[in-house]
């Protein structure tokens, strides 16, 4: 690389003249990464604020997104703009041009992934999934209900954690699959590895180990609470509960209380 | 990874369904006019008006029971999934912009087994806890 060159991502720039280029000729979503203020928005037409890290608006039938909340001290640094159906967009950047693999960024990629997965995909949930041999266990949780705790359990008998903290799950031909994603929690071993759910769990940490069969309006509730749906999007909202509902119909639940020993594994397998 | 902020976390810690023959299950459950007590001004209120559904909830049956999520644009209230029982979901079906409350008692009264006051009762409760969570408005 000499004076006057530039390689940065995916892009070449040499005397002035760009050349991008893209690795998959059929992606689901393409971005555009500009390295410039946004045009302006209305701010005023507010869809979601988190009020801590990411704030939504939709303006003309298309979805803003930037990485700082409303009510934040911070300026936003990163907004993404995207195409109604989604499958393009504009990610405005200011400051340094990312290099990385993924310029998106928290919390963009995982509110992207929200978005897109409200289309009729699926949904993201709070949740460890592991991959025992081929059967699939999704144990779901919040903060402190022992997801990480359970993973490394799992991890120390030789068996695959697809994530520790964020799971999605999509159906496809009639079976739910849980998918790994980048999004760890505490326990960073993670696959992208997906597979069909066989028991879902709704985990807490207990004094031995016990669980008791969920299933209806509770089961599905409970699974909401522990899911990240697009509490904006009236449609979107439909699609999730009802996503929900299909989960519970066919995958066995449990509320599971659990000792965070190897006894764990033998309790949940025998299931 | 800290994901604090990505997305504000729903509580499930729901409260007992109401014991009487209909009621909502949420973590916002104040139906009661305090003021009016159990037989005040508001009871009339609810019987002469039409209701609807509010555009801003989504709604699913679930076996017998009825799931109920607002829409929302922030976190301020958050804590709210709300569950209706049978009888609950049977009312919220009812609810279609055209009939009063008291042709919705009068239905209560056909298809279940209880008095006319309790159904009244109930369902004056019922509608004001709906009204209080935005989950119905005025036709």
């Amino acid at each position: 690389m000499t004076e006057g060159d530039a390689q940065k991502g995916n892009m070449l720039e040499i005397a002035g003249i760009r050349v991008s280029w893209c690795l998959d000729p059929h992606p689901d979503v393409t971005l555009h990464v500009r390295n410039e203020p946004p045009p302006p928005f209305p701010v005023k037409e507010k869809a979601f604020d988190s009020e801590q890290t990411w704030a939504l608006f939709k303006c003309a039938g298309k979805y803003v997104l930037q990485n700082t909340s409303l009510h934040s001290e911070i300026s936003p640094s990163r907004f993404l703009f995207l195409a109604p159906d989604l499958k393009s967009g504009d990610l405005y950047v200011t400051g340094n041009t990312p290099q990385d693999v993924d310029p998106l960024g928290y919390p963009l990629n995982q509110v992207l992934w929200i978005l897109l997965l409200s289309q009729g995909r699926g949904l993201l949930f709070h949740a460890c999934g592991i991959d025992d041999h081929g059967k699939g266990y999704l144990f779901l949780g919040n903060s402190g209900d022992g997801k990480s705790t359970s993973a490394r359990l799992w991890f120390d008998h030789g068996l695959t954690v697809l994530n520790d903290d964020r799971i999605i799950v999509t159906e496809k031909a009639g079976q739910l699959w849980m998918h790994g994603t980048p999004w760890h929690g505490d326990f960073k071993e993670h696959s992208s590895r997906g597979l069909p759910i066989d028991k879902l769990f709704f985990l807490r940490h207990g004094k031995k180990n016990a669980c008791k069969a969920q299933s209806g309006a509770e089961a599905v509730s409970m699974l909401l609470a522990r899911s990240f749906p697009p509490f904006w999007d009236k449609e979107g909202m439909a699609f999730t509960i009802e996503f929900c509902q299909s989960l519970v119909s066919k995958i066995p639940c449990y509320e599971l209380t659990f000792v965070p020993d190897a006894g764990m594994i033998d309790f949940v397998r025998n299931l | 990874m800290t994901l604090h902020g990505l997305f504000p976390i729903m509580s499930n810690s729901l409260p007992p369904h109401l014991p009487a023959t209909c009621g909502a299950s949420g973590s916002k459950g104040t139906w009661m006019d305090e003021a009016q007590g159990e037989r005040g001004d508001g009871f009339m209120h609810f019987l002469e008006k039409v209701f609807k559904k509010s555009d801003g909830i989504v709604s699913r049956k679930i076996g017998e029971e009825c799931i109920l999520v607002p829409i929302r644009q922030g976190v301020g209230d958050l804590e709210s999934i709300y569950t209706l029982n049978e009888t609950a979901a049977h009312i919220w079906d009812l609810l279609d912009g055209t009939a009063k409350g008291a042709e919705i008692k009068n239905k209560i009264v056909e298809e279940f087994d209880v008095t006319p006051e309790e159904a009244e009762k109930d369902l004056v409760h019922h509608l004001k806890e709906l009204a209080g969570i935005k989950a119905i408005t005025e036709e």
